[in-house]
């Protein structure tokens, strides 16, 4: 019975882990976004990972002229604009995973900025990098790119997307970094001057202006630039989280009901194999209650014996391995806070303790009506 | 304490060739008086459990009336009956009656812990392990009955329906399955128990048990008839 | 029923002993070679956790064969620390690779760890287990 009940709430408890954790993944993904419009060079669009490049941090780059800042900035409706730089990188002391740089302008930035001030407050400097939370460096290591030495200035804080697996830097030490590339022979900043390019233009709207109006916009006026809806990028991923959310809790309640299904055939073949202690009882005084209350209490502290064990399981097989949880669903993976993972333990706790006693109600309906004599005859 | 029967019988729905009901137990009426060893014996199946249990006040009559002393045993309600069975009535119940995850010296305590006021768990400890000592399992005291023996096993059941002092012994078969040895002892102590100004039952098929006995009465198909 | 119970968790101790030695070399293992064959530092890492493994195997096989309780407390003993020492080993005393996702990091640290307090904890009951024999 224990083992049924730790079954239960292992389930349960590791079902809301993970859904409470892929929506804590979401939300810190749309606590990221400033931007409403994103405008990038009209081949990046055609990348279909396009999408993970600009919001989950995924390796990739591409670039334009900088002067459709000026342009995109004059469009009635966008009330601020800022570029970003990116350039993907194998650290010479970063094993052999690739690394996504981030440049962006910390004067006209209001996407990466508030993010990052809550690790790092004070200015970028030349050469300073900030690193993600995946980056296993300590502040003031150096870092190589391209040949070219930077130092960590900060690690940030861990947003379970693989922007934790990026390094930002502000525009002049990536520009720095475009060129240092650019000699080590990277075909696309082969033919530009890096000064002169970008690689997106994050834009705000105005209250009350349509992002949709103005996305149309640029996409008519300016051939070689595309613009995106932030929105529309996260309500994929919404969809499919909604999609694995659907799977994962239907699964629970089959779980749940296949569990209290297996206990209440328990109890009742455990009920009947002890009739004969039973009937002792109540040979020597115990009421018709008494039996009854014997068997509830049981079954809740097996329930909860249960509980306990089911969660400390999930605990031990699901916490540890939240990577690979991540790498596998490529879905933005957090940890829910201290309260929300406290509620879903106790949560999960709750129902294998309830679980016992409503899976015994009609064992100890059944055992508080023994006929006695019967049972101590039969001996 | 006085144990009256009035008019006691027991009926079960049964399919039979004459009727769809049988009698366990005819109407019959028993007097059991305080410091007599009655002897009730038959063969099996001739309704003698049946009668003891409707004396215990585990199984209620068709008909007729249980009195302990002066009291209704089956006017009482459940929770005040229980109390009195376990204040007043000792059963030795046949075969091997125990809860197999209590060592014997707790399954002895049993009864005195159920209604316990606070405070008496040392007094009972000591009259259960000084129970065992007169029937000579002392030593087996914290270990699981299931390790016992059939005649180990059944002085332990007369230890525990001892420990209480109730007015009432009512034993079934106690000396089934059990060696010359045994049977003597459970004799013995019912005996003793008689002496000592008990109300004492005893159902048997044996015919052994009679010269123990103040009292003799005989079940057939039934039906109660003393000796 | 202890005599029972100590043979499972003696034998519990040799399975995950074993899983721990054969999981980290050929499923929860550390991130593959380079196309030159050269391997990273977490290789090392694997290969430490392996060694454990199998010490930890050898410990735990005596084990069931010993039948004093008081070498079975002293073997439990010596797991649960080795366990702990081979938890610690990956990051702890070798670091292993810079990025949090990979392979070293995502799945052999984490396994190794499981692995290992499900080990300590096993080995906890069964040094009780052999407590509770000589106070019957």
């Amino acid at each position: 019975m224990v083992i049924i009940s730790a079954f239960l709430s292992f389930c349960v408890f590791g079902g809301s882990l993970i859904l409470s954790s892929l929506k804590s993944g979401l939300n810190s993904l749309q606590a990221r976004l400033g931007a409403d419009i994103v405008a990038v060079p009209d081949e990046a669009a055609k990348n279909k990972d396009l999408e993970a490049i600009l919001i989950q941090g995924k390796t990739g780059y591409f670039y334009m002229d900088r002067s459709n800042i000026d342009n995109i900035a004059k469009i009635e409706g966008v009330e601020a604009v800022s570029p970003q730089y990116f350039l993907a990188t194998v650290s010479e002391g970063c094993c052999s995973m690739p690394v996504q740089v981030i440049g962006f302008e910390p004067e006209t930035d209001f996407s990466v900025k508030p993010w990052i001030q809550k690790s790092y407050k004070n200015n970028i400097e030349l050469d300073d990098v900030l690193v993600g939370a995946n980056i296993n460096t300590q502040v003031g290591d150096d870092l190589m790119f391209y040949g070219h030495n930077c130092k960590v200035a900060a690690r940030l804080e861990t947003t379970g997307t693989e922007l934790d697996n990026a390094v930002y830097t502000n525009a002049d030490t990536i520009k720095v970094l475009m060129a240092a590339a650019k000699e080590k022979g990277i075909e696309l900043l082969a033919k530009n001057d890096p000064d002169t390019l970008i690689s997106s233009v994050l834009i705000k709207v105005k209250e009350g202006h349509d992002p949709q109006k103005i996305a149309g916009e640029i996409n008519v006026h300016y051939k070689n630039v595309s613009a995106v809806q932030t929105q529309s990028m996260i309500s994929g991923i919404a969809k499919s989280l909604g999609g694995i959310s659907e799977v994962v809790q239907i699964l629970m309640w089959v779980v749940r009901i296949l569990s209290l299904g297996i206990m209440i055939a328990a109890f009742a073949m455990i009920t009947n194999e002890r009739k004969q202690e039973f009937a002792v009882l109540r040979a020597i005084g115990a009421t018709r209650g008494k039996l009854a209350g014997i068997i509830l209490s049981e079954s809740f502290i097996t329930g909860l014996l249960g509980g306990v064990l089911g969660v400390a399981l999930a605990c031990l097989l699901i916490l540890p391995f939240g990577g690979v949880i991540e790498q596998k669903t490529s879905l933005p993976y957090l940890l829910p806070n201290i309260g929300s993972a406290a509620l879903a333990v106790l949560t999960a706790i709750a129902t294998s303790a309830v679980a016992g006693p409503v899976a015994a109600v009609f064992s100890a309906v059944k055992i508080s009506k023994i006929d006695t004599s019967l049972i101590l005859r039969s001996n | 304490m006085i144990l009256k029967a009035e008019g006691i019988s027991k009926r079960f729905l049964r399919n039979t060739s004459t009727s769809n009901f049988s009698y366990a137990v005819n109407k019959t009426d028993i007097i059991l008086s305080a410091g007599k060893l009655t002897a009730v014996i038959g063969k099996s199946g001739s309704g003698k459990s049946t009668f003891l249990s409707m004396l215990a006040g585990l199984l209620v009559p068709t008909e007729g009336k249980v009195f302990y002393d002066d009291k209704d045993i089956y006017a009482l309600k459940d929770k005040d009956l229980s109390k009195l069975r376990n204040k007043e009535v000792g059963i030795i119940p046949q075969g091997q009656a125990y809860l197999p995850s209590l060592t014997v010296l707790e399954n002895v305590m049993l009864p005195c812990r159920m209604y316990a006021s606070k405070g008496e768990e040392e007094k009972t400890r000591q009259k259960a392990l000084e129970l065992l000592e007169s029937l000579d399992i002392a030593t087996l005291a914290n270990v699981y009955p299931s390790e016992l023996s059939g005649g180990e096993c059944r002085r332990l059941s007369i230890a525990r329906a001892f420990i209480r002092e109730t007015g009432i012994i009512l034993a079934d078969e106690p000396t089934a399955d059990l060696d010359e040895e045994n049977t003597e002892i459970v004799l013995k102590a019912l005996r003793s128990a008689a002496d000592k100004n008990k109300t004492v039952l005893l159902v048997t098929h044996e015919k052994d048990a009679l010269t123990y006995a103040d009292d003799i009465y005989n079940m057939k198909s039934g039906t109660l008839s003393k000796q | 029923m202890f005599k029972k119970a100590k043979t499972v968790t003696s034998i519990l101790q040799t399975l995950f002993s074993v899983a721990i030695a054969l999981g980290v070399m050929f499923v929860f293992h550390a991130c593959p070679a380079h196309e030159d064959g050269s391997y990273m530092s977490c290789h090392n890492a694997q290969l430490a956790v392996f060694a454990v493994g199998l010490g930890l195997s050898v410990v735990s096989v005596a084990g069931v064969f010993v039948k004093s309780s008081a070498a079975k407390k002293i073997i439990s003993v010596l797991i649960a620390l080795a366990a702990a020492v081979g938890a610690y080993i990956p990051q702890g005393i070798i670091k292993l690779c810079m990025m949090n996702t990979m392979r070293c990091h995502s799945v052999m640290r984490p396994a190794v760890i499981v692995l290992s307090i499900i080990l300590i904890i096993i080995s906890v009951v069964d040094f009780v287990l052999n407590l509770k024999k000589e106070e019957n």
